[in-house]
């Protein structure tokens, strides 16, 4: 169907409903205050790792951590894994091979910002260097700068879609779908890690 | 008294089914209340952060609409229009020809149900495989998906592991994580094969020219970085003005949905090809598909639903009898308003759901659009009655009206309740009424005494 035909259509059938103004609203008509609370770090760790998402600011207690979970191989962008020094311990490529989706234990990738409010990550495909790397391994480290945490959803809004493409992430990939049971790691990370640096 | 599909239906329903379902719409009941309660403790707000989602979506559609052409074609995303179902199939399948594509991985979509794209692709020689966990357990049996959030909600985890030994996804294995990392093995391969991703979209943006998607699974991301095209598909109703406004229907979405603070994964599409591993086409195809002469008749409110799923999670008929009782993709009572609707002229085959309805109100007291859907169910009666379509227990009430607007007839009438105790139901219980009986029964009847009791105390 052609475009003018298609608009058309819409434009005749409006006729007959009242014509509505936007209606004003602030963010404070929007915001879960309880969910907000505190400053957006606190708010932003308390939210995420009630979703099961973990957070580490230490490098030490990452790589324990890594290394209990059995991971030896990663997909790395190349800034971070220097920045982080964990290829002293771990086996680090900064290519994602997609020939060998499964051969990598994790992948890390900078986080573009944090949300408080919901305790998501957000990842822009500006900052991050392969999708693939965030989304295969069973184990994915989003690296978020503490500075880089905004207080609400209507804030991260006002940054987000600037982007081909952006992604909040608020917890491990889950699904109910057999009877309701949770079960972690559907398609994407069961183990979902943000490591916030100063 | 003629025969009621839905009552058909019901005589045949397992109960180890109508048990999940009713467990897990109650239980989606409760976990909206809970985590609504719990973000808004505030007097009024949820009522207030639900009218703006119904005011957002009064505005009228047409300027948003071409706003948000214009901004995608400026994000070089190539924007399609179909008239209906026909349309949009074909429009795919072209652009799968054109590319010599033969797999496709679909990202849930209540849309791409309507139109039926699977089997159409399929029949073409494309390989269409749902990517959420729910759509693929009915897919590979040839379902309808009962509830329009989760698919396979009436499903059991031994039938399931039945079909996946069936159809070789993996050995017998009845274990709920077991079934997922088998459906996550076998859908890997698919993602890293799949030449198009088919997603339909929560909401599109219309300043930003910008698809969003949400989903739990992470299947969105997955697709978005293992295909090559990405195709949207959406009805026009899925436009809204700018990321602003967004920020109220991501608030009420997912608690509305399954009672979670956000869905965990929330795409935001603005065209292709800005990373290495993603889609380097992006198409959006809009569908009207009968949404225009809703639009402008009496059920225009429809339009604004958000496909949470919460009034059918909230009403009584359907926590007792599934979604495939209403015979269509949308159930519960969202399809009872649209299903009719969207079925042209086979309205009448649908004549049956309005009445499968109490009017309890229920469903709008949850709705987070806030749409009055106990007054066009209403409506919906009126519109099939109209149509002079032959309507299961159409019983005439003209009699009941005469013997309820004379206060002396009424008087005299009320003692004789007490014979209905004598009536031999079990006798009835043959054919159509036999039926309906079965599953209902006719209490005994205590009363008849009021009007006595009231001029000795009253």
């Amino acid at each position: 169907m052609d475009k003018t035909d298609f608009i058309n259509r819409i434009k005749a059938a409006e006729k007959n409903i009242p014509d509505a103004k936007l209606p004003e609203f602030s963010k404070w008509d929007v915001i879960s205050t309880t969910a907000a609370a505190g400053t957006p770090k606190e708010a932003f760790i308390r939210n995420f790792t009630a979703s099961h998402g973990n957070v580490f600011e230490s490098v030490s207690a990452l790589v324990t951590f890594l290394k209990d979970k059995g991971c030896k191989r990663g997909v790395a962008d190349a800034k971070l894994a220097d920045t982080l020094g964990l290829e002293n311990t771990f086996e680090l490529v900064r290519e994602f091979d997609r020939q060998n989706p499964d051969s990598y234990d994790f992948g890390i990738s900078k986080a573009s910002f944090a949300i408080g409010e919901s305790g998501a990550i957000v990842l822009k495909d500006s900052d991050t260097a392969d999708r693939m790397a965030t989304i295969a391994p069973w184990v994915h480290i989003a690296v978020l700068n503490e500075a880089d945490i905004v207080s609400s959803i209507a804030d991260a809004l006002e940054k987000t879609v600037d982007n081909p493409y952006s992604i909040f992430i608020a917890a491990p990939s889950k699904t109910t779908d057999v009877e309701g049971v949770l079960v972690e790691g559907v398609h994407g990370p069961g183990v979902q890690i943000c490591f916030i640096t100063k | 008294m003629s025969e009621q599909p839905i009552d058909k239906f019901c005589e045949t329903l397992n109960p180890t089914v109508k048990n999940a379902v009713t467990l897990a719409s109650v239980g989606s009941t409760i976990a909206r209340e809970k985590c609504l309660a719990e973000a808004y403790p505030e007097d009024g707000k949820v009522d207030r952060l639900r009218e703006l989602a119904n005011e957002i979506r009064s505005v009228r559609p047409s300027a948003n609409f071409e706003k948000a052409v214009e901004s995608l074609e400026r994000n070089g995303v190539k924007v399609l229009f179909a008239k209906d179902g026909d349309e949009a199939r074909k429009m795919v399948l072209d652009i799968a020809k054109a590319k010599n594509a033969k797999n496709v991985v679909k990202i849930k979509s209540m849309t791409t149900e309507e139109i039926e794209l699977n089997r159409f692709l399929e029949e073409n020689g494309i390989e269409a495989i749902e990517t959420d966990l729910g759509e693929l357990i009915i897919q590979i049996d040839n379902e309808r998906p009962s509830h329009i959030v989760k698919p396979a909600i009436h499903r059991r985890r031994d039938d399931i592991a039945r079909s996946f030994e069936k159809h070789k996804i993996a050995p017998y294995d009845d274990n709920p994580s077991h079934i997922t990392l088998n459906a996550r093995r076998y859908l890997r391969k698919k993602y890293f094969a799949a030449d198009i991703v088919v997603s339909g979209a929560n909401y599109i943006l219309a300043k930003e020219g910008t698809v969003v998607l949400a989903t739990n699974e992470g299947n969105s991301r997955f697709s978005m970085a293992g295909a090559k095209t990405h195709i949207a598909i959406a009805g026009f109703e899925k436009v809204i003005p700018s990321a602003r406004e967004l920020s109220v229907f991501l608030n009420l979405l997912a608690r509305s949905a399954t009672g979670q603070n956000s869905t965990v994964y929330t795409d935001f599409v603005s065209g292709a090809g800005s990373a290495k591993n993603s889609p380097q086409e992006m198409y959006v195809i809009f569908l009207d598909n009968g949404r225009s002469s809703i639009l402008g008749d009496e059920f225009a409110e429809i339009l604004k639903c958000m496909r949470c799923g919460a009034c059918m999670n909230r009403c009584p008929v359907f926590r007792l009898v599934g979604g495939h009782a209403y015979r269509a993709v949308y159930p519960g009572p969202l399809g009872i308003v649209l299903s009719p609707l969207l079925a042209g002229e086979k309205i009448a085959d649908f004549a049956d759901l309005p009445k499968a309805c109490t009017l309890c109100g229920g469903c709008a007291d949850v709705c987070p659009a806030k749409i009055n859907l106990p007054d066009l169910v209403l409506k919906m009666r009126d519109k099939i009655k109209k149509r002079k379509a032959r309507v299961a227990n159409d019983v005439n009430l003209k009699p009941w009206a005469f013997l309820a607007s004379s206060p002396l007839l009424w008087r005299m009438a009320v003692p004789l309740n007490k014979l209905a105790n004598l009536l031999p139901l079990d006798a009835f219980k043959i054919g159509p009424l036999g039926r309906w009986l079965k599953t209902r029964t006719l209490p005994k009847f205590k009363g008849g005494n009021f009007r006595k009791w009231f001029s000795k105390n009253g």
